[in-house]
């Protein structure tokens, strides 16, 4: 048997403890009266081997239960460790992994992570193999395994060290938990293509472990055999930090409502923190001098504060709140923009008057209301008006409502051929001619339905325009009842495509392209002759989704988080986009390039296609949150995490064999776990002690 | 009675007056019925007899003539010879040998006080600490029971001390009621003894033991201080416990021999036995007393 933690038996030295027990407890303690000590002679307790230890039995029980535990806790173990370190067979697979997030930004913070991956890298011998990466949202690769391999044994540490120096802490969030699994995934995978020998894998995480780290992804995680995680924590102690964000959603942040008076933004401060005395205030771009008037807040730490912000003075040029007076400066700055309200022209052409509750132009003038983004001009125009040429093109939709003149027809075809949208209701079979003229074909039927009341029984949730309510609890269009409808055969049409069915078989919404345009027809009217469409829930987002789909409302938020990607859509043919980064950094996208990626806080312009597009980037708030996280809080989760410390390990060991050997032994010795036995066996000891002792008292009191 | 719970009893007299009543009780269930110091039972009127005894009041209950009997016509003078020297001073378990001795002598001074008897007091430890002679006076009692009630004090024990005392101021023949628990050398013990059985004394000794100093049941290693001397030794208490025990039962034969030397018994009275037992082995042992003297006579 040998032993892992010797040093541990010196515990055996409390074996003399019940010895002495045993002997002092012979001597009196206290002083009996008596009433005549004339029968009675001095008798002090004699030195032979009865009179100074009774209870042998429970003696050795205790002599014994104590040696069972000073063996448990110098770890026994049996046999010699397979493993040796001389052999040179042993080798290690060691993935350091160092956060690149936003929190590292602080001063200090960055060198020390090198200091740490530096240590990490050269205690590495020979036949170790080493990768460097560094994570933030995502991990990439700094150095890999085949650099290692080839470069001289002496530059390995070096080589990829220098690799690692080129990187710098970026403005993402940290996410640990994608990080490790990742990394474990890429040591399983070197594992099996590494070759033999490699079979002790290491992660060595090097981050300030801050309590907005993600860790998503780790509980339950199935972590392989033989993995180790050392965590190697940078930090630059217990330093406070202040946070800022925006109130609401990217939505309510851009609308005018709330530019005309003053946002809200929600101060956040560390419970650490020592400052609670906060400015608020505009900055200049590269600049931290606040410019108009500043407010002064107070908020104690670990208390939080909501506020309107100041208001924006100095001009275009300011574009970013600062906080001012927290201990950590990295995420003081909170970035913004406005963008204006767009005016969207809606041509209705209808013969009806929209004072009626019943017509359909009544319920669309009451859906197209004011958005925060959005202001709709509904233009109405009768049969017999004229439509102004200006007005045709400044339209952005155009909804027709049968019956309308011919006139209304002709300046539908013409709408189309702009390439835009028109939405068409059938009221009935008069429109057959027009409509056939539309869409290029010698005989449309038209014809009113006699099979009574029917619902949609069958919606194409495909169709883009359908595809939002494609959801179970959005989907129920069973409950909108439809009194009248009009027979049309789709498959006379060209190209026509019909995305929902009544329960007869008959379309009810049918997409036409004519030219460029598209025309959504609708085979029954909204009003309340012809349906409950209009009456149901439905009505509203369906109009909305049509707008969308033709265009119309282009959702574009200006509110976006580092590491978002953003959706610009595809370029269209002839134009030039370009991508304005903060800094002034400009790049031509290419007309395939549909989203793009921001990895900075900032003010971003998209320009090129159409009117320029601007929006505001910020750090995502959890980054924040640069506590420390509980320490134990990895383990808690499952991860396989090492206790002992990188450099406290190095401290130790003075050669790489004698450390390889320790290793060697510390987990043959966790592989027997000869402790636990031991362990059991003193409980047990101390059972049986408690029972003899237990019985002997009551013989005791029992004879007395 | 337990003589815990009446040693609970805070007043002398209230615990002796406990004590009679409750042998009375019980003598009157009890074979011993008719018992009493003097009183000995009830005869049928024989001519000759002195018409002063008979018993009027039976006489016109039952219409017959009844004499009382007596074995001594005289009324009898009783003496407590009570050792509180600081040995009595002990309790093992929870009775104090003093407290047992005090109950023990109240009883009897109540008993003989209600027959009709005259009851006296010397208590003792080196020397006499108090000396109440023997009468039947209303308010006797309580004063002997105040006397009774004093502290133990002294640091020896002095047993010939009371006797000789006794010797000094008996006019008539008496009872001597010695109780101790005799933890002192019998020197000079056994002539004064002696000398009052000669003067046609009776003498009862009443020997109080505690059971820790019966058995000497300390489990181990015990240190000891003496209560009269102050002396501590440390004892090894089961290896010397035979040898106590046999010092101990050779003190009491000693005694035991004396007492038996000069016609009298040792009763013994350990502080767990009930008092009652103690007031039936007295009236026991007077009985035999009076036997052995008709049948000297």
């Amino acid at each position: 048997m040998s032993l892992l933690a010797p040093l541990f038996l010196a515990g055996l030295a409390a074996m003399v403890a019940p010895v002495l027990w045993h002997l002092i407890r012979r001597r009196p303690q206290e002083t009996a009266p008596f009433p005549t000590l004339m029968f009675l002679e001095p008798t002090p307790p004699r030195m032979t081997k009865r009179s100074r230890l009774e209870d042998l039995l429970l003696l050795a029980l205790r002599l014994l239960m104590l040696a069972l535990v000073a063996l448990a806790f110098a770890r026994p173990y049996f046999g010699k460790p397979t493993v040796t370190a001389s052999s040179g067979e042993e080798t290690r697979k060691r993935l350091v992994l160092v956060d690149v997030s936003a929190s590292l930004q602080r001063p200090g913070l960055w060198d020390a992570a090198l200091e740490r991956a530096e240590a990490a890298l050269r205690e590495l011998t020979a036949p170790d193999l080493a990768e460097v990466w560094v994570f933030d949202e995502s991990m990439r690769q700094v150095f890999g395994a085949e650099s290692w391999r080839q470069g001289p044994v002496a530059e390995r540490a070096t080589r990829a060290l220098d690799a690692l120096r080129k990187e710098k802490p970026g403005w993402k969030s940290t996410w640990i938990g994608r990080a490790l699994v990742s990394s474990v995934e890429q040591l399983e995978a070197l594992r099996t293509t590494g070759g033999a020998g490699i079979d002790k894998l290491e992660v060595v995480l090097i981050s300030d472990f801050q309590a907005g780290s993600h860790l998503d992804g780790l509980a339950g995680h199935n972590w392989p055999k033989g993995l180790e995680v050392k965590l190697e924590p940078v930090s630059r102690g217990a330093l406070g930090n202040a946070s800022l964000q925006w109130i609401g959603d990217a939505e309510g942040l851009s609308s005018p409502g709330a530019a005309a008076t003053g946002q809200r933004v929600r101060v956040q401060n560390h419970a650490k923190s020592k400052s609670q005395e906060l400015r608020l205030g505009w900055v200049k771009p590269g600049s931290t001098t606040l410019v108009g008037k500043p407010v002064t807040i107070q908020v104690p730490p670990g208390q939080s504060r909501t506020l309107v912000a100041p208001a924006k003075e100095g001009g275009e040029e300011v574009e970013a709140l600062w906080l001012d007076g927290d201990e950590t400066a990295f995420d003081n700055k909170l970035y913004r923009v406005v963008n204006e309200e767009e005016s969207l022209n809606v041509l209705a052409l209808s013969d009806e008057t929209a004072a009626g509750g019943s017509s359909m132009l009544y319920f669309l003038k009451r859906a197209l209301v004011e958005t925060g983004r959005h202001k709709f001009q509904l233009i109405h125009k009768r049969g017999g008006e004229a439509l102004l040429p200006g007005e045709l093109a400044a339209a952005r939709s155009m909804v027709l409502m049968e019956p309308v003149s011919e006139e209304a027809w002709r300046a539908a075809g013409e709408f189309l051929a702009a390439g835009k949208t028109v939405m068409a209701a059938l009221r009935g079979t008069g429109a057959a001619p027009a409509l056939a003229k539309l869409a290029g074909v010698d005989q449309l039927p038209i014809s009113e339905s006699t099979g009574g009341d029917s619902i949609l029984s069958r919606l194409d949730w495909d169709h883009p325009v359908l595809a939002p309510f494609a959801e179970a609890r959005y989907g129920d269009f069973t409950r909108i009842r439809f009194w009248k409808h009009r027979k049309i055969d789709v498959s006379a049409i060209p190209g026509a495509r019909a995305m929902a069915w009544f329960d007869q078989g008959d379309p009810a919404m049918v997409e036409i392209p004519v030219n460029k345009g598209r025309m959504l027809l609708l085979t029954s009217g909204w009003h309340v002759e012809d349906s409950q469409l209009a009456l149901s829930s439905k009505f509203v987002p369906l109009l909305y989704r049509v707008l969308e789909w033709s265009g119309v409302i282009v959702d574009q938020p200006t509110q976006y988080r580092v590491g978002a990607e953003v959706s610009i859509g595809p370029g269209k043919e002839g134009e030039t986009r370009r991508w304005s980064a903060p800094g002034g950094v400009e790049t031509v996208l290419a007309s395939e390039v549909s989203r793009q990626r921001v990895d900075a806080p900032g003010i971003y312009q998209l320009s090129g296609a159409g009117k320029p597009r601007r929006f505001a980037v910020n750090l995502a708030p959890a980054e924040s949150r640069i506590e420390p996280m509980p320490s134990d809080e990895l383990e808690r989760l499952g991860v396989p995490v090492k206790a002992v410390p990188l450099e406290t390990k190095t401290a130790e060991a003075g050669s790489s064999e004698k450390r390889a050997m320790q290793e060697a032994v510390a987990e043959f010795e966790g592989r027997q776990k000869g402790w636990r036995w031991f362990l059991a066996a003193a409980i047990m000891v101390l059972v049986v002690e408690t029972l003899l002792a237990g019985w002997f008292g009551t013989r005791t009191a029992v004879a007395a | 009675m337990d003589p815990r719970a009446l040693m609970a009893i805070q007043n002398l007299e209230w615990r002796a007056r406990v004590v009679v009543e409750g042998f009375w009780s019980g003598l009157h269930r009890s074979p011993y019925h008719g018992f009493s110091v003097e009183f000995s039972e009830y005869r049928q009127y024989a001519p000759g007899d002195d018409p002063r005894f008979l018993d009027w009041r039976l006489y016109g209950r039952t219409d017959r003539h009844f004499v009382r009997k007596f074995e001594d016509e005289t009324n009898l003078r009783c003496f407590l010879l009570l050792d509180l020297s600081k040995s009595m001073d002990y309790a093992s378990r929870g009775v104090l040998k003093a407290d047992y001795a005090r109950t023990l002598a109240a009883t009897l001074a109540r008993f003989l006080h209600l027959q009709g008897d005259a009851v006296g007091l010397l208590s003792f430890d080196e020397r006499i600490r108090e000396a109440v002679p023997a009468r039947n006076r209303p308010g006797h009692l309580r004063r002997l029971m105040l006397a009774l009630e004093k502290e133990c004090g002294g640091v020896g024990t002095d047993l010939a001390t009371p006797l000789k005392r006794l010797l000094e101021i008996l006019k008539r023949r008496s009872l001597a009621v010695f109780i101790s628990d005799f933890m002192s050398p019998l020197d000079g013990f056994e002539l004064p003894l002696g000398t009052l059985r000669a003067g046609g004394h009776e003498v009862v000794v009443f020997q109080i033991a505690d059971p820790m100093e019966e058995d000497l049941d300390f489990g181990d290693t015990v240190r000891l201080k003496d209560l009269e001397t102050g002396r501590e030794i440390d004892l090894d208490a089961p290896t010397f416990r035979e040898r106590y025990r046999a010092k101990r039962a050779a003190h009491r034969q000693a005694l035991e021999a004396i007492c038996a030397r000069h016609g009298t018994a040792v009763r013994v009275l350990r502080t767990d036995t009930p008092l009652e037992w103690a007031l039936l082995d007295f009236l026991k042992a007077r009985r035999q007393r009076g036997r052995g003297n008709a049948a000297r006579m």
